[in-house]
């Protein structure tokens, strides 16, 4: 009977273009960041479908800031055992 | 936004056509609706994409939650089904919107004649609707390998009280022109389980 | 059912199975062939009225009911209250009889031009189903006939029932007929046929004496069963031709004086697909099965093919040759005529309406994950057996059914799509035990396995079809409800492992993939699929534990994981690949078997530590196909690949490799339809031929580039995850480098070195003018 809402992976693609203006006018290392964002949330896209948000996109920077999270809980983490690494060398 | 859209519908059918069915158009027109009261929407077409209207919605600063609330919506998919559903509906006084009527219509599994018999049938329903509230239709033309079916439009054309054509640029028309630069993200390394893999190259 | 006796007539006693059931064209009423007991096969007569219902206004049924009292041939009229699912209250009817089937055709046609406005229950629906309401049969059924020397039945018993796990099989007698060689390709010579253990070569010249040793062939085997290779496309029908041209009748069909049943080929739309149905041509008396034009053959052969027979109740030859979705319609109207429930002609209900903000929340199917892209081992897969199935039945999920909570069970009474799905849910899971207890020697476990195949079908489209448009018994509501029950068992799943301790790699609509450090013996999995069933009300079993599995990105981006594509090893050493070229069924034999060759070899691995060991050998594999293609020692039928057309070769913009095929076929005026495959292969300067032109072409020109390519590029795909990128894997095949893994596992870090390759400077010549950079080798 083919689905009238479109599928969660199709709105995700349609929102990742209608970046591309911005993204084009990024500087290419920023460019880069902004990709890794992306595929960032795409990970989490069978939960983003599940959250039937209306409004998607504030369901994708959830998940980019989740995984900005982990990464800033596993940063802090490897910054801590250096510094016990360091404390135990000194 | 609403300069696209009529300032207040007449109690009449209007008749939106479009490549697409004008979809986008009456999308829009659907979400200005829905701030200001409840619609009714019948979907012939499977093209009542539910997200551009909340974000229409959201730029006029209104919920878009209580909005799409207000919006009753029934999807068909055949011409029967067109058909039941407007005999079933009751009469109401706040707007009907009817997306890409003649979808179904166009379906080449029902022989012409009876598609026009049916078509007459809602036709006249449709009729009868708009003496109470507005109605607004969107259609597009058949396609090309079935052009016998025109005179399914042509029924339409001949009941509308007013007629207005959209000039359809799709979004993905737009996103082909835009030029793009490739991905820069490297291959994914792999998951969690995966064990460290060290390469040289030599030579 | 009963008839006056005749006194003079003696009554006799018939023990056997149902073989065919079909309309008799020489006295109303329906033709059974038996096959009894003592082996014989016996011709009966029975009279089978028909009836179907009309409602409407009062005063067009009065109009109707003139106009029938009228009519040339006056059928028998009543009124009656009928129940019509979509509708609370029950429904007034203008009954009509008539004594043959097609009678009845006849007259519903007319009826639907006067009075197109009328709802017309019971109307289509087809002989066998009608007689299956009425008596209980399917195809081969045990029964027990009473009947006159006439052969006219006095009454039909059936003694079995489809949901039986060991029925009592007849011994059919088969015949195989095919021509020697693939028509679509060449001309064939000769027939072979094969029946009793005896093989014969019948050559096609001189026609008269094929026609004359054909006829005595059929004649002194009679079978059953006339199994064929393209015979509905165009051995039976080129028989038959010759057989009118030399005025020599060919016995095809067992019932005498009938004749022959053939559809035309169309191109239809199924599940967003483009599909394809060849021209067919049934027998009476008999059954005709083309094996190239059996839906599922491959999958299950003709048990399978005589399982969906029986479940649906549709003739075998029908069976056959349909959609399961067409299966599970038959199943759905038989369970409506047998509770007195009218089937419409057509279904009118649209859907019930919702707000704007319930569509979002509702339209969206399963629960989709993105894996761990890589390796990972000791891996346990679980699946709810049969979910969406599963769900409808539990929560009694059906059109006229009012809509419960999540995974709850309610206490309204089973709705006609659980009564219709229950039954066979169950002979599933019977047999699915069994399958489990069953030693590897038991006979009986090809055939559950080819009868389980069929179940899985069925069952597995019974889902798509409650949302089909053009369903009788469909609802959109209902098909959402099923969905949204997929999706929370799958959460509770989810919940439920990480609650005891494992970690979910995967997930996919009815499945997922878990892991937990020193969990991987089936035992281990036991107590969490006690913890899901109580979770969900649902069955979940385990699959199996991989050894080691991989999941792949995306080809396109290897950014993106893909969902489906994934291979790996249980622990009995068996494979299982998904998404891999292995599986396409467009892909060349000869790259999906050089695919193969490298899985296998590296299934051999006991443990994901000894992998390491297993790169030398799949490199050395890779190599020798290579090496075969080089030398021009791949037949040529090993490099066809089979692209699937989409719409007409003239429709597409641009020329794709299938495209241009068609186009060269239809030249010559053999025209493909959208949705057949076109086999081609890939000649040298961009060029294609389609394999079924006449002629094969020269083996020099064939573009061993581009199989390079295709070769590699599946080659890589079992590489990935083993740490090697495509560009290096090309890279190392170029020569010129030396590939070094060094890998951290459990066993400790190993080296190994591979040395250049040397073999490949002979390559070189093939792709000079080809300008070579990163992606050097991608051609055309």
């Amino acid at each position: 009977m083919g689905r009238t809402v479109p599928s969660i992976t199709q709105v995700f693609m349609h929102e990742e273009q209608s970046l591309s203006r911005f993204r084009r006018a990024l500087r290419r290392s920023d460019q880069l960041a902004l990709d890794e964002l992306l595929s960032n949330a795409r990970q989490h896209i069978a939960a983003a479908a599940y959250a039937t948000h209306v409004l998607p996109m504030e369901t994708f920077l959830v998940a980019m800031l989740l995984e900005e999270h982990k990464e800033v809980r596993r940063l802090r983490d490897e910054v801590e055992r250096l510094r016990q690494q360091c404390n135990a060398n000194n | 936004m609403n300069t696209l859209l009529p300032a207040q519908l007449p109690n009449q059918l209007l008749l939106v056509m479009g490549e697409h069915a004008a979809s986008h158009w009456m999308l829009e027109l659907a979400a200005w609706l829905s701030m200001q009261g409840p619609a009714r929407v019948l979907d012939g077409g499977n093209r009542f994409n539910a997200y551009p209207v909340a974000q229409s919605i959201r730029r006029q600063h209104f919920d878009p939650r209580v909005a799409l609330g207000r919006i009753r919506l029934s999807r068909a998919f055949t011409c029967y089904q067109v058909h039941a559903l407007l005999t079933e509906w009751p009469a109401v006084q706040h707007p009907t919107l009817i997306f890409d009527l003649l979808a179904t219509f166009y379906d080449e599994s029902v022989n012409l004649p009876e598609s026009q018999r049916l078509l007459r049938k809602v036709l006249w329903q449709l009729q009868q609707l708009s003496k109470l509230a507005p109605v607004v239709v969107s259609t597009r033309m058949p396609a090309t390998i079935c052009a016998e079916r025109m005179v399914l439009f042509e029924m339409l054309k001949a009941q509308a009280g007013s007629f207005r054509l959209e000039l359809e640029v799709q979004p993905q028309d737009v996103e082909a022109i835009a030029p793009s630069q490739p991905t820069l993200l490297p291959f994914l390394e792999g998951g969690a389980a995966t064990k460290s893999i060290v390469r040289r190259k030599y030579g | 059912m009963k008839w006056n006796d005749c006194a003079s007539n003696v009554m006799q006693t018939i023990n056997g199975w149902l073989l065919d059931l079909f309309e008799d064209i020489q006295s109303p009423g329906v033709v059974l062939w038996v096959l009894s007991e003592e082996g014989k096969r016996v011709r009966l007569h029975q009279p089978f009225p028909i009836r179907f219902s009309l409602s409407g206004p009062t005063k067009v049924l009065r109009q109707v009911w003139q106009f029938l009292k009228s009519h040339a041939s006056p059928p028998q009229l009543s009124r009656q209250k009928g129940r019509d699912l979509f509708f609370p209250q029950p429904v007034d009817l203008l009954v009509v009889e008539v004594a043959s089937f097609s009678l009845q055709q006849r007259l519903f046609r007319e009826l639907l031009d006067r009075y197109p406005d009328l709802l017309y229950y019971n109307a289509d629906v087809s002989l066998p189903l009608r007689y299956a309401a009425k008596t209980g049969s399917f195809p081969l059924c045990r029964c027990e006939i009473t009947c006159f020397e006439s052969g006219l039945v006095h009454e039909f018993i059936v003694r079995d029932s489809p949901w039986e796990l060991d029925s009592q099989a007849p011994q059919l007698a088969f015949m195989n007929l095919e021509p020697d060689c693939d028509p679509l390709h060449a001309s064939p010579q000769a027939l072979l046929v094969s029946a009793a253990g005896d093989n014969y070569r019948l050559s096609l010249q001189p026609p008269r004496a094929l026609l004359i040793n054909l006829q005595a062939l059929l004649k002194r085997h009679d079978p059953d069963v006339l199994l064929t290779r393209w015979g509905d496309t165009w051995l039976l029908p080129f028989l038959v031709q010759l057989s009118e041209k030399f005025e020599i009748a060919l016995p095809l069909n067992r019932e005498p004086g009938h004749g022959f049943l053939q559809r035309p080929e169309r191109s239809y739309f199924s599940y967003g697909q483009i599909m394809y149905s060849g021209q067919q041509f049934h027998l009476f008396g008999r059954w005709h099965i083309d094996r190239q034009n059996a839906m599922f053959w491959s999958d299950f052969g003709i048990d399978g093919i005589v399982e969906m027979a029986r479940v649906t109740s549709q003739p075998a030859q029908v069976a056959a040759r349909t959609s399961p979705g067409t299966g599970i319609s038959s199943m759905q109207v038989l369970t409506a005529l047998r509770h007195d429930i009218l089937v419409p002609w057509h279904k009118q209900q649209g859907e019930r309406p919702k707000t704007a903000l319930e569509l979002i929340e509702s339209d969206l199917g399963g629960l989709v994950y993105q894996p761990l892209v890589g390796l990972h081992r000791d891996v346990g897969a679980i699946d709810f057996i049969s979910m969406y199935p599963a769900i409808m039945v539990r929560c009694n999920i059906s059109p006229e059914t009012s809509k419960a909570d999540l995974l709850e069970t309610g206490d309204e009474s089973p709705g006609l799509i659980p009564l219709t799905l229950e039954p066979l849910l169950k002979k599933r899971v019977a047999l699915k035990q069994r399958a489990a207890s069953l030693p590897h020697w038991d006979p009986r476990r090809k055939l559950d396995k080819a009868r389980s195949s069929a179940h899985k079908w069925l069952l597995v489209t019974c889902f798509g079809y409650l949302g089909y448009k053009n369903a009788r018994f469909g609802r959109i509501e209902a098909h959402e409800a099923v969905t949204a029950g997929g999706r929370e068992a799958l959460l509770r799943a989810k919940e439920a492992s990480e609650d005891m301790g494992f970690q979910v790699l995967h997930m996919y609509v009815d499945g997922l993939w878990i892991y937990q450090p020193k969990k991987n013996q089936p035992q281990d999995f036991v107590p969490l699929l006690d913890e899901i069933a109580r979770r969900t009300g649902l069955a979940i079993a385990l699959d199996g534990v991989y050894r080691w599995v991989a999941f792949l990105p995306s080809r396109v981006n290897a950014r993106v994981p893909v969902p489906n594509r994934y291979f790996g090893v249980f622990q009995d050493g068996s494979l299982k690949v998904r998404g891999l070229e292995v599986r396409r069924r467009d892909s060349a034999p000869w790259v999906a078997r050089m695919q193969m060759d490298l899985l296998e070899y590296l299934a051999q691995a006991q443990d994901a530590d000894q992998l390491p060991d297993y790169i030398p050998g799949t490199m050395a594999i890779l190599r020798r196909h290579l090496a075969d293609l080089r030398a021009g020692r791949v037949p040529l039928e090993d490099l066809l690949v089979a692209l699937r057309l989409s719409r007409e070769p003239q429709e597409y913009t641009v020329k794709t490799a299938g495209a241009r095929a068609a186009m060269q076929l239809q030249e010559i005026g053999k025209t493909l339809r959208p949705g057949q495959r076109v086999r081609l292969l890939y000649l040298r300067g961009g060029e294609v031929q389609a394999w079924d032109m006449p002629g094969k072409p020269d083996p020099r020109r064939i573009d061993l580039a581009r199989y390079y390519e295709l070769a590699v590029r599946a080659a890589s795909a079992v590489f990935y995850p083993l740490g090697l990128s495509e560009d290096e894997l090309r890279a190392w095949l170029k020569g010129g480098i030396q590939l070094c893994f060094q890998f951290a596992l459990l066993a400790g870090k190993r080296q190994i070195l591979l040395p250049p390759s040397s073999e490949e400077q002979a390559w070189q010549a093939l792709f000079q003018g080809v300008k070579a950079g990163k992606q050097g080798l991608l051609i055309g």
